[in-house]
């Protein structure tokens, strides 16, 4: 790798990390006051127990030598690598990291934290990189089948989002979120500025996320890769404006932050295979998806606080076939999308049930699920014994004298 | 980590003492419940006033009706409640009677309309004394505006209200959410872990078949779950959002009170 590569690499590193503090604002401001240090607690520590889960054992599985292409049997506890190696380590470390905190929002508000710092844990250093090693390392059986996923619409964010959904069908609705005749309650976020704020982090960390999985700087397109996910943001938010202007529905900016970032996800898959006006169409199919996603898992009274599913799911499920339908040079071919189908469905397959094992497991050892007074107090008091707003929150805080 | 600066100091508020801003909202009162309570309960019920209810506002003025009319059994003369006390606030001074100070510390009898209305405010108290609770020649107030039951601990009192202003609230802002909610907590009394008498007190609240249903018993413990139940099956009921409005505004009442100083409702949460 040149220094010139070198030094990308290490800017995008710095981007994919900022990305963290997009999802903890984003996450937050969607989370009610009581249960907003939480929220924070669990993004900025997930990270930290990440890390070291990655570099034990999740970089190796994921780049080690293959086994069959099915895991990685060495590169664990890396000690001494040398330039290249090192920006690589850093580089996947913050993509794995991207991976286990998309769920930390779909389970906020009812989770308990230490639950979740194992469930993040264990998702950053042995079920992302596994399926990481499928579709990523030379010898994956997926990536020998020709299966492409340019910087993650699978790999990182479909996997992120099926263990979500694992999540929240083991934890269940936060209390009161659907009546006993399943009717819907909104549940409306403490600060929606800190979402649109988190909405805009994000959206500056993808340039690295996209841009930074680029080969090099000299074979690659990387201006054509930043544009392309730049149009999958825009082209997601204005087809979520769009189709709320057609279907006379609210313009919500919670709705719209989630369609952009939805967008993004969609051409991660692609973001340097396609032509710009593949890319911008695949934005704006991405956000219709996310909207109506959303909806349909309320429907099914699945309470995904941020509609990380529907972001980050149904927008990797789709990215993921619009890389193979509007692959540059080889449009719509069927073999192509076949394998690409193939590569979600594995991603599905694998991630939901080890995932769902994972949090039943954790449910009959640690707990899961914080009980209802826990909730009525919110996880801040009872999980932190800290307030994100005293000065507001003291009048509903425990007493202190009761459990 | 950084602990909150002493989460269990509960919110300190002044005993009801006098105040002669609030003399008209005790004379309209005063002349709206007449007729409908008997002396203690109007004394009882004019306490709640002064304790909790002094706040100018519609919704205050709602708020103090329906937990009058729930205490007392009136619920269904609850909407001539709210036009009577309503227009006897907007009555001039001349038209109302004196107001009911000297009748809610123990001026029993019919001479006492008769009597100064207020106490002296020209004079300053004797030297030492502090000006917190009414004038010396007044006899004590009672304690609490303790309803029906001034022998309960504080706690029970303090409950007293809190859960009062829950179903006065439920009343007001989700009236067809009502019966849904008390459904909801007597299905979960069984098996709720409550001792009986918190139980049965309960039962006797959500059937409205006591005017004071709490038992001296009660330990705090139990009316802490209680005070879980409520809200868990208020989630249910109306949902996260107005059941944490509704938690807040509860507190908030009931940390008003005398009893408050003691046992702040905080501690039931």
């Amino acid at each position: 790798m040149t220094d010139l590569n070198l030094a990308w690499m290490g800017i995008c590193t710095i981007l994919v990390f900022f990305m963290q503090a997009g999802f903890a604002m984003v996450e937050c401001g969607m989370a009610r006051a009581k249960n907003s240090i939480n929220v924070i607690m669990k993004n900025y520590t997930d990270m930290c127990f990440g890390a070291f889960a990655f570099w034990v054992l999740g970089y190796g599985l994921m780049y080690g030598n293959s086994l069959a292409g099915l895991v990685g049997t060495s590169g664990f506890l890396v000690q001494e690598p040398d330039k290249s190696e090192a920006m690589k380590l850093a580089y996947q470390l913050m993509f794995a990291s991207t991976a286990a905190t998309i769920f930390s929002g779909a389970v906020a508000e009812r989770m308990h934290y230490w639950s979740y710092i194992f469930a993040s844990a264990a998702l950053t250093g042995l079920i992302y990189p596994v399926f990481g090693h499928w579709a990523w390392n030379e010898q994956g059986w997926l990536r020998q089948l020709g299966f492409v996923d340019f910087a993650g619409s699978t790999v990182v964010h479909s996997v992120g989002a099926w263990c979500s959904l694992a999540g929240i069908l083991v934890l269940g609705p936060r209390l009161g979120r659907f009546s006993r005749t399943g009717q819907l309650r909104h549940i409306p976020g403490h600060n929606l500025p800190m979402t649109a704020l988190g909405g805009f982090i994000l959206w500056l960390g993808w340039f690295g996320f996209n841009g930074g999985s680029i080969a090099s700087l000299e074979q690659d397109n990387l201006g054509l890769v930043l544009f392309n996910t730049h149009l999958g943001g825009c082209g997601g938010a204005v087809a979520s404006v769009l189709l709320a202007r057609l279907t006379r529905r609210p313009v919500f900016m919670s709705a719209t932050v989630n369609a952009s970032l939805c967008g993004m996800v969609s051409v991660t898959a692609g973001a340097a295979y396609m032509a710009t006006p593949w890319a911008a169409l695949t934005g704006m199919v991405g956000g219709v998806l996310c909207i109506y996603g959303a909806e349909w898992l309320q429907r099914l009274r699945i309470d995904d606080m941020v509609d990380a599913t529907a972001v980050h799911g149904l927008g990797g499920v789709w990215g993921t076939l619009a890389a193979g339908l509007f692959y540059r040079g080889d449009l719509f071919d069927p073999a192509r999308v076949q394998i690409q189908a193939l590569g979600i469905l594995m991603a599905f397959l694998f991630t939901f049930p080890a995932s769902w094992l994972l949090f039943k497991l954790l449910d009959r050892s640690l707990g899961l699920r914080a009980s209802t007074l826990h909730e009525q107090r919110g996880l801040d008091y009872t999980e932190h014994y800290e307030l994100g707003y005293p000065e507001f929150q003291r009048t509903v805080s425990h007493g202190g004298v009761s459990e | 980590m950084n602990a909150p600066e002493d989460p269990g100091a509960p919110e300190l508020s002044p005993k009801p003492r006098f105040s002669a801003a609030d003399a008209p909202k005790r004379r309209a009162a005063f002349a709206a419940l007449r007729p409908f309570l008997d002396d203690p309960a109007l004394i009882d019920a004019l306490w709640l006033l002064q304790a909790a209810y002094t706040d100018d506002g519609m919704a205050t003025l709602i708020a103090y009706v329906n937990a009058v009319t729930g205490q007392f059994g009136l619920e269904n003369r609850r909407r001539e409640l709210y036009a009577d006390y309503y227009r006897h606030l907007r009555l001039p001074d001349r038209d109302l009677p004196p107001d009911p100070w000297p009748f809610m510390n123990g001026a029993c009898g019919a001479g006492w309309e008769s009597r100064p209305a207020s106490p002296p405010l020209a004079a300053p108290p004797p030297a030492g004394q502090s000006d917190s609770g009414p004038p010396a020649h007044i006899p004590t107030p009672a304690p609490t505006p303790a309803m029906a039951a001034p022998d309960l601990p504080a706690h029970v009192r303090v409950f007293d209200v809190f859960v009062n202003t829950m179903l006065a609230q439920v009343e007001h802002r989700f009236p067809d959410d009502k019966t849904e909610w008390i459904a909801g907590c007597l299905e979960s009394l069984t098996g709720s872990g409550l001792s009986w008498a918190a139980e049965e007190s309960a039962r006797a609240w959500a059937a409205r078949s006591a005017s004071n249903p709490w038992k001296p018993a009660i330990g705090q413990a139990d009316l802490s779950k209680l005070a879980h139940l409520l809200y868990v099956r208020l989630c249910d009921a109306v949902g996260p959002v107005g059941a944490d409005e509704i938690l807040t505004v509860a507190v908030e009442i009931a940390g008003r009170l005398p009893d408050a100083r003691s046992f702040s409702p905080r501690q039931l949460l």
